[in-house]
């Protein structure tokens, strides 16, 4: 636990101070992960798998949505490169990190304990994200009209 | 131990949204603050993982509104972004 906890510090610290945009994703990837195997530890086995599950998205979105120079300033293939690589990681990450879970006893609800899940706290979770994510596609829209001005 | 991470990962996501004056780096400086609130809210109980969809969705609203705020003014630099102030 000290070990997570220290290399979380770490990734934390490489995530405000690195001046490379694709050195702070994979150390956010990284964070993630950490703070996925914590919630682990703590018997949060749940919250662990969705932490694992929403790293890449949170990720692949960030690096779609800023990687995008202005026109004077094209983007270089070699900043490019380094993003790929890092979803490639996270992608490696995550899939070792299932099989490493995989391996231990997992405490999911049972069928039999159906009642205690909050349903409906499912189902606004899930609306907000739904609705989070067409609000952010919405955002990211260029405007046709915005452009003719 | 796992309380004292969090605060201290608390911490580092408030020094990057209090001094940095990159957005991108206020953003991910939320995402810490984010992940720390997710270590509290497992430690007081809270283990169902619609709280963990929830950061996500506001994180992912986060990034769409910094990359609006970058096609309009191409810029990064919070003190050059000057339009909405007052």
């Amino acid at each position: 636990m000290i070990v997570l906890i220290v290399l979380l510090m770490i990734a934390a610290l490489i995530v405000i101070e690195s001046r490379s945009f694709s050195i702070s994703l994979t150390a956010l990837a990284t964070a993630g992960i950490l703070v996925a195997a914590i919630l682990w530890l703590a018997q949060a086995a749940l919250p662990a798998i969705l932490q694992l599950a929403a790293v890449p998205i949170i990720i692949f979105i960030l690096a779609r949505a800023l990687s995008h120079r202005p026109k004077s300033d094209p983007p270089a293939e070699k900043e490019i490169i380094p993003t790929v690589a890092s979803l490639v990681f996270i992608l490696l990450a995550l899939i070792s990190n299932y099989y490493l879970f995989r391996s231990f006893p997992v405490n999911l609800p049972q069928p039999s304990a159906l009642h205690e899940i909050r349903i409906m706290d499912w189902i606004g979770a899930g609306a907000v994200l739904i609705a989070a994510i067409i609000g952010a596609l919405a955002l990211m829209r260029k405007e046709e009209g915005e452009k003719k001005l | 131990m796992i309380l004292f991470s969090a605060t201290i990962l608390f911490l580092i996501g408030l020094y990057a949204v209090m001094v940095k004056k990159d957005l991108v780096k206020i953003l991910l400086g939320i995402i810490l603050i984010q992940f720390s609130a997710e270590i509290y809210l497992v430690l007081l109980g809270e283990k169902m993982g619609s709280t963990v969809l929830i950061e996500m969705a506001v994180a992912i609203l986060l990034i769409a509104i910094v990359a609006r705020i970058y096609d309009r003014f191409e810029t990064m630099d919070v003190t050059r972004i000057r339009e909405l102030k007052g």
